[in-house]
């Protein structure tokens, strides 16, 4: 029984619809291949960045069922990791967009294909690309926006990022595995060879060229070059951060802050004479900010980097966290729990691991620049460790926690 | 049949992951976050595609010389306001200024001087062109 006509009906459907003479199966598997790289990259430092966070320790994990797919210790070193990782998660996320632009510009006829279905294997295949380009558009979407503090949906961002990333890991996995033989072909075939009956992108009845393929590789670098210039510098720093015009931090006199102490609803007299840093391990004792003070300080040049994607190095001075868990009687601390004064919030707390803990450059810092933390920044004491995420080096510290 | 093999995996393992995702602490609404998935690749395939499409007909019914000379700085312009529309339309959190401490500098203003610096460039790219072909007396080559 046929349900549909056998010929298209007029439109979209109809292979003369679509007259651009530049697409075709090599032009796709070009665009195919380069985004593929760019893609590969932001996956990878996604999972990396999910790893960064340390699910596994404390109270850490924001995913209630998290199936842990690369988590593995995060390491202290080198102290400029996670603003590498993080820095190429969010500039390759934001600069291969016209390449994803594209790639599913080039591809757009066979969304249209007569007859939508030929059969069982077909429907599978058919949905296999939806959950690609839906997942795809899904991840750059909340990327993108996330990092401009956007938030125009009614779902957990970091949950809905995760999965949605695995799903689209998942579909590009097969998605390649199945399109790797006809690029193959492609590559393989001088394109003057192929017309459109072997070539299933190629216009049949093409329009007059108004821009050569070369010049459409041109326009798409020439769109990524203006993002890269326009964003980049607010993880690399130096000349560059004063181009990052759309970089949405980054830029301005001092360096960064991602939540004032009036948004975490700290008051001056929390962080007043009456302050207290209270160490909990085999002793449980209170320090006051000049007892913390009188403790050996030491001066380290450390980066602090955002899951926004920018960084910046400061020098910070403060006293080592691993002074501390020996204060607290517990110099082999497996697990370090910092407990914010900031009342709300899913990050007023983090935990960090041994490796961490036992860093040299690990600090809670009092100072930073040479003078006592802003309160913005977190006065009066905040951790800062080597390759941490920004949001894990908890500001406002009242308690330390040793296990 | 290996295909077909691989693609019931796929649909299988998105499934469960969807499940997951639909937990209460991802998703407390989980019609909001079904449409987030689905609507993306319908706006993008039905919506966009056909606008930017649209506009590049616009574009090539210009003298021939010229089209790319408005189609290069155009497609720039979009493209980035596509990707920073939130900052340039000023679609922030009401706590954003408080967030960050700062008054967010003029972004609308920096993506117009972005995109009148594309003109310009693309123009002065046009003019010395036709100035060396004119010298060369040679006919300008009109894009293939």
């Amino acid at each position: 029984m046929r349900l549909l006509p056998a010929d298209p009906p007029p439109g979209p459907t109809r292979p003369t619809f679509w007259r651009s003479p530049l697409r075709s199966v090599w032009l796709t598997s070009m665009l195919g291949s380069v985004l593929l790289v760019g893609v590969g990259i932001v996956a990878v430092t996604g999972l990396l960045s999910h790893a960064a966070y340390q699910p596994d320790l404390g109270n850490n994990g924001l995913i209630e069922k998290d199936i842990g797919v690369l988590v593995i210790g995060w390491p202290t070193s080198p102290g400029w990791l996670y603003a590498f990782t993080q820095g190429l998660h969010v500039t390759i996320g934001i600069i291969i967009v016209p390449l994803l632009l594209a790639k599913l510009w080039s591809v757009i006829p066979r969304l249209f294909a007569w007859p939508p279905v030929t059969g069982p294997v077909n429907a599978l295949e058919r949905i296999g690309i939806l959950l690609l380009v839906g997942s795809t558009i899904f991840q750059f979407a909340t990327g993108i926006a996330n990092a401009q503090l956007y938030y125009p949906w009614h779902f957990n961002f970091v949950g809905a990022h995760y999965y949605g990333g695995l799903i689209f890991i998942a579909s590009l996995v097969l998605h390649v595995a199945v399109k790797v033989p006809a690029m193959r072909r492609a590559y393989a075939t001088r394109r003057e060879v192929l017309g459109p009956e072997d070539d299933e992108l190629r216009a049949p009845d093409p329009a007059p060229g108004t821009l050569s393929r070369r010049g459409l590789f041109g326009l798409v670098g020439a769109a990524a070059g203006t993002l890269a210039v326009t964003t980049a510098g607010q993880s690399i720093g130096g000349p560059l951060r004063d181009v990052a015009l759309f970089a949405p931090r980054g830029t301005g006199a001092s360096f960064p802050i991602n939540k004032t102490a009036a948004v975490a609803r700290i008051t001056p007299a929390m962080v007043g004479p009456a302050y207290r840093l209270k160490l909990v391990g085999d002793d449980e004792r209170e320090l006051t900010l000049a007892e913390l003070a009188a403790m050996p300080q030491h001066t380290y040049d450390l980066q602090i980097a955002c899951v926004e994607g920018w960084s910046t190095t400061q020098q910070w001075t403060g006293v080592r966290l691993r002074d501390l868990a020996a204060a607290a009687g517990m110099p082999d601390a497996a697990a370090m729990a910092a407990g914010s004064l900031q009342p709300r919030g899913a990050f007023r707390q983090a935990t960090i691991g041994p490796g961490q803990i036992g860093h040299p450059h690990s600090l809670l810092a009092l100072r930073v620049n040479g003078a006592p933390l802003s309160l913005d920044h977190g006065f009066p004491a905040r951790v800062i460790v080597p390759a941490l995420p920004g949001v894990h080096c908890t500001k406002w510290v009242k308690e330390l926690h040793f296990t | 049949m290996k295909r077909a093999a691989g693609h019931i995996l796929l649909i299988a393992a998105t499934a469960w992951l969807l499940a997951q995702m639909f937990h209460v602490n991802v998703a407390p609404q989980p019609l909001n976050l079904v449409l987030w998935l689905a609507l993306g690749a319908l706006v993008h395939d039905l919506l966009l595609l056909p606008l930017y499409s649209g506009a590049d007909a616009l574009i090539r019914r210009l003298p021939a010389p010229v089209i790319n000379h408005v189609r290069f700085p155009v497609a720039i312009s979009a493209v980035l306001l596509l990707v920073w529309f939130p900052l340039i339309l000023q679609r922030r959190p009401s706590g954003y200024v408080n967030a960050l401490g700062r008054e967010p500098p003029d972004y609308l203003g920096r993506w117009l001087a972005v995109t009148a610096g594309l003109f310009v460039l693309s123009g002065v790219v046009y003019a010395v062109r036709r100035l060396t072909a004119s010298r060369a007396g040679a006919p300008r080559p009109s894009g293939r």
